[in-house]
């Protein structure tokens, strides 16, 4: 085994990230390497000492900002009674305000990018189960960004699956099979995050691929897309075409109407 | 970002916002129970530590963390209370027991209250000592628990070339650590 992925066992095996069977088969070779168990020991140790320095930095750290606050709170009570009168009054005025706001609000016409948001519902996952029956393409580096990205899709935690799954994009090879799929979850990424127009080139640039099984939910979620970018005409052509799908067009239709 | 991976990250206007919004909970509840403000203040910066800790370690994905701390303070309170106990919890991070005999091996029989403060010692002084790329890099994976996949795209390298690195900066670290906890041990 070569320094590194040795240096990575030993991490995995301190950290507690190795499975049952792992940690099994570890701990019976820590009893005949003398060497290992010593690199385990220093590896558990440093470990140890930077969190426990860590930790006192951070406690220290709140402790400082409790004594701001502490300090803020006392200064407030000093003139509660009357300050609350006053806030109380501001109170009042500021939740009508509020209240005639948000009636208002539900009054008028939703925008755009509203109506788009109100429609969309994440594309539920199918690559994971895909990779799982497929297995990967090889063993090429961009397949861990692929992994990590749909599982922080999985999670919604999705500004990072917009950073793992550009990675995979941007280098795996061109023959890989999932650059498909991936890339639709990328451009659906950039939607949840508001970042419309670069969800919009993405599912542009997946439009444009003959005799794909995506069709259907490209020119979908591309409707949508161009619509949360206020692009109606656009997004209208697309959520025409989805009248005779089975799937989508009932919610295509009722979103048409609202237009 | 979001609230929690503002606390993730230890952000100080986030744990200020947060000890901000539910300190007059915390300090009332614990006052009426027999307690004292410095008690409060000292559950609640224990507590404060493990909700870090529990976002990282669980990805716990929580809808108010304003309420969920708040819980955990005044479970912890009853605890204490139920275990009638004085002196606040302290956070077992790690057994310091379990190094003594490698100090031994280096020659040195120190205390175990004089060996973690030594062994912190050592490490403020060599996170000084390696190279600031390091140091980041370290922290992030170490401290804050970040996955190495994000920190390559944030520092620009690769994964694979990550990997390395953080391998090469943990060995110069643990080579300037254990350097400088023998100087200690040595000084006494």
């Amino acid at each position: 085994m070569d320094e590194l992925s040795q240096f990575e066992k030993v991490e995995r095996y301190v950290l507690g990230k190795m499975t049952p069977e792992e940690t099994s088969a570890f701990e019976h070779s820590l009893q005949t390497d003398a060497k290992l168990s010593e690199s385990v020991q220093r590896k558990r140790m440093l470990l140890g000492s930077i969190k426990l320095a860590h930790e006192e930095d951070l406690k220290s750290k709140i402790s400082a900002i409790q004594e701001r606050t502490s300090i803020d709170l006392s200064q407030n009570s000093e003139i509660r009674p009357r300050k609350f009168r006053k806030l109380s009054t501001a109170l009042t005025i500021a939740a009508s305000v509020l209240l005639i706001i948000l009636a208002i609000w539900y009054l008028i016409p939703k925008s755009d990018q509203q109506l788009a948001r109100q429609y969309f519902t994440p594309y539920p996952d199918v690559l994971s189960q895909q990779i799982e029956e497929r297995g990967f393409f090889g063993s090429h580096e961009s397949e861990t960004y692929l992994k990590a990205g749909m599982s922080e899709y999985n999670t919604q935690d999705y500004s990072s699956s917009t950073s793992s799954l550009a990675s995979y994009i941007n280098e795996a090879p061109l023959e890989h099979p999932f650059l498909q799929e991936g890339s639709l979850y990328l451009a659906l990424s950039y939607f949840q995050v508001q970042n419309y127009p670069e969800s919009t080139n993405i599912l542009l640039r997946l439009d444009e691929v003959p005799n794909t099984d995506l069709g259907n939910v490209i020119d979908w979620y591309l409707g949508l897309s161009y619509l949360a970018e206020g692009k109606r005409a656009e997004a209208k052509i697309k959520l025409t075409v989805l009248s005779n799908d089975d799937k989508y067009s009932a919610r295509a239709e009722a979103l048409l109407e609202s237009f | 970002m979001g609230f929690a991976k503002r606390l993730k990250n230890e952000e100080t206007e986030a744990i200020q916002d947060l000890i901000i919004n539910t300190q007059g909970k915390c300090f009332k509840y614990i006052t009426r129970r027999g307690g004292t403000i410095e008690e409060a203040k000292d559950l609640m910066n224990e507590m404060m530590i493990r909700l870090i800790q529990k976002l990282r370690i669980n990805n716990l994905q929580l809808i108010n963390i304003n309420a969920y701390y708040t819980k955990m303070v005044k479970n912890a309170w009853l605890e204490q209370k139920r275990k009638n106990k004085q002196a606040p919890q302290v956070l077992a991070l790690d057994d310091p027991d379990q190094y003594l005999h490698i100090v031994r091996q280096m020659g040195y029989r120190p205390e175990e209250g004089d060996l973690i403060d030594k062994r912190i010692l050592a490490v403020r002084e060599s996170w000084q000592d390696i190279k600031p790329d390091c140091r980041s890099l370290l922290h992030q994976y170490y401290v804050l628990e970040e996955k190495l996949i994000g920190i390559a795209e944030k520092m620009g390298y690769t994964y694979n070339f990550v990997r390395v690195k953080k391998k090469r900066c943990w060995d110069a670290f643990e080579k300037i650590f254990f350097l400088k906890l023998k100087k200690l041990l040595e000084d006494g």
